[in-house]
């Protein structure tokens, strides 16, 4: 059975469909990219997943539960976690903090054991911090681990995004246009981590991104969305010699 | 050493300084009042800062709050203990109070943080301007809905805990309402500084920088507003249930209008947002302040509202910013234990040992 389940999913926004009978199954270990021109509903797509949006009509099951209608930090806490388009970490927050947060669902403790600080609370932070000290170790990040995650270069709070999404230790990750903003050789780190990351961690990854390098040389399948519409599916290769994918980036030829 | 029992030598020191003193008459009743005062502003400042400091929401209605606080506290203690034209003689002997004033203290405070769950419930839905509005509205509808239950005073308002009070002060003559207040304050300074170093109160600061990303990183937001708008609301209530029973014991509705939360608000921001030591600070200064300027009558609230203006102007994130004084002054932090175990490893131990941070 695929790890998650997409059927027919459309959303509309008011009367702007943005998603349309959109299908997939993402299996276990799978790495897929989800490509299209800007405005093809790619974000929107990992929105509903995630249950930023109730699709308005569809199905997502998600390791056999149907997660439709789910709030997302229930859904997140099932095991499906995302970064952003744009970064949004908890800025003002240390890195360590912001690792720390994202293992909200898996604090035991009670409000009275947070509110009077007793044995188990102080057992279970201390267990906290030790996780949050290896995953920012495994991902090199143990250096910054005390600085705000405002004031670290653009490439490392994109790295401390991905790390935030894996201590809420999910089985699908989400990757929203990862390489956005980036340099060549960022990116080339960029793919080494992912592939890294998608082994140690043993997950399924789901990426956006504009950078067909990175897509093409990563992803085994790709799936390609134009006006919400899926106009192709496959492997990189016969994504880019299918003609509907390179009208809609590039438009038609005129005759 | 010092650091095991500096709980301990904090409450020795406060005794040393507050509650001995006035009990043995160096202090006269006007300093004392100050105090009191002081006290009850630091409640008041520390457990807003929750909401508009830490949480990053702007509720303008904490004097609410208080006035559920204060009436259910007073209420409670004054058909026990004193007796009320319109709710009968006292039940008890007024020497029972000892002992049942810190259980109707935590009662207004459990009112209140109900009465909290009115301004929760919308923040599920509505940020910043609108939840201020809420917050307001909440604020009005306490103090109209006291004003029409007449057998509570109305507007005249109610009165009786002097009696409750004296009861006290019979059993044994210390200052007791003083001593609640300082317990009511360390305990709100406790609780507030507890939650937000725990990693499931941090989430309330997740919220201030990014809900969405919150939520999306597995933190139930519904859950940690509700907890923290109940928690903020409940001392509140707590701080208005000492107020009641302050010298004079009478309250009104009128005295907890929008101009005391404004006053709660303006602490906070002096103080600077998230910051505990900062509010603690700063509702002592303000609350001295407005005694110092007492002599200028109603030219005090021009110079005040100035002097916020200028402190605005030329340090807008308040005396403390985000920090606490332990973070200006590390060496502090001998002093007191370690809220958080992820300290920077100079400061705690515990990281230490985990692994040195290397490069």
């Amino acid at each position: 059975m695929p790890l998650c389940q997409i059927r027919g999913l459309t959303h509309y926004f008011g009367g702007l469909r943005a998603v349309y009978d959109f299908n997939l199954d993402l299996e276990e270990g799978e790495l897929i990219g989800l490509i299209g021109p800007n405005g093809a509903g790619k974000t929107t797509v990992f929105n509903l997943v995630c249950g930023v949006y109730r699709p308005t009509e569809g199905e997502i099951r998600f390791n056999g539960t149907d997660i439709v209608g789910l709030r997302p930090h229930q859904i997140t806490a099932l095991g499906i976690a995302r970064t952003f388009q744009n970064i949004r970490l908890w800025g003002q927050r240390t890195v360590l903090d912001n690792i720390r947060i994202a293992q909200y669902a898996r604090v035991r403790y009670g409000l009275l054991d947070a509110f009077f600080h007793t044995p188990r609370y102080w057992a279970e932070e201390k267990e906290i911090l030790h996780r949050s000290l290896e995953l920012l170790d495994l991902l090199d990040l143990k250096a910054y681990a005390y600085e705000q995650a405002q004031n670290l270069p653009y490439g490392l709070q994109r790295r401390v995004e991905i790390a935030r999404a894996l201590a809420t230790q999910p089985r699908l990750l989400l990757l929203d246009e990862p390489a956005a903003g980036m340099n060549p050789a960022e990116i080339e780190d960029l793919l080494d981590l992912i592939h890294w990351i998608r082994d140690q961690f043993h997950l399924t990854i789901w990426v956006i991104e504009h950078q067909m390098r990175l897509i093409m040389s990563i992803c085994e399948r790709i799936k390609v969305l134009d006006f919400g519409e899926t106009i192709a599916e496959g492997t990189p290769a016969e994504i880019q010699a299918n003609p509907r994918v390179i009208q809609a980036y590039l438009g038609e030829e005129v005759a | 050493m010092l650091r095991k029992h500096s709980r301990a030598l904090i409450i020795a020191l406060l005794f040393l300084i507050v509650v001995i003193p006035s009990w043995g008459g160096i202090y006269d009743d006007y300093i004392q009042l100050i105090l009191f005062y002081i006290g009850i502003n630091v409640i008041m400042a520390t457990s807003l800062n929750l909401i508009n400091g830490y949480m990053g929401e702007f509720s303008c209605g904490h004097a609410g709050f208080m006035a559920v606080g204060a009436y259910v506290t007073s209420v409670i203690t004054v058909i026990l203990f004193a007796g009320h034209p319109n709710l009968g003689p006292a039940r008890l002997s007024p020497q029972w109070s000892v002992f049942v004033f810190p259980i109707a203290l935590v009662a207004g405070g459990i009112a209140a943080a109900v009465a909290g769950l009115l301004v929760a419930i919308p923040s599920f839905r509505t940020r910043g301007d609108y939840l201020a509005i809420i917050t307001l509205a909440v604020n009005y509808i306490v103090k109209s809905a006291i004003e029409n239950m007449e057998i509570i005073g109305g507007p005249r308002g109610f009165v009786g805990m002097g009696k409750v009070v004296n009861g006290m002060q019979q059993v044994l003559n210390i200052p007791w309402v003083l001593i609640w207040t300082f317990i009511g304050a360390l305990v709100t300074i406790f609780l507030i500084r507890n939650f937000v170093s725990s990693t499931r109160g941090k989430s309330v600061i997740a919220i201030r920088e990014d809900e969405i990303a919150a939520e999306l990183m597995s933190v139930d937001t519904r859950r940690t507003k509700v907890v923290a708008f109940m928690l903020s609301s409940g001392l509140a209530g707590i701080a208005g249930g000492l107020f009641a029973h302050g010298p004079g014991g009478y309250i009104n509705p009128g005295t907890f209008t929008i101009l005391k939360s404004t006053e709660a608000m303006v602490m906070v921001y002096m103080g600077g947002m998230g910051s505990i030591t900062g509010s603690i600070m700063s509702a002592i200064i303000f609350t001295i302040l407005l005694e110092l300027l007492r002599p200028l009558k109603v030219f005090k609230w021009v110079v005040i509202p100035l002097l916020l203006i200028l402190l605005m102007l030329f340090r807008p994130e308040g005396l403390m910013g985000n920090r606490e004084l332990t973070d200006i002054f590390p060496r502090l932090r001998a002093l007191f234990p370690p809220s958080d175990v992820g300290l920077p490893p100079q400061e705690s131990r515990e990281v230490l040992e985990y692994a040195p941070v290397s490069d």
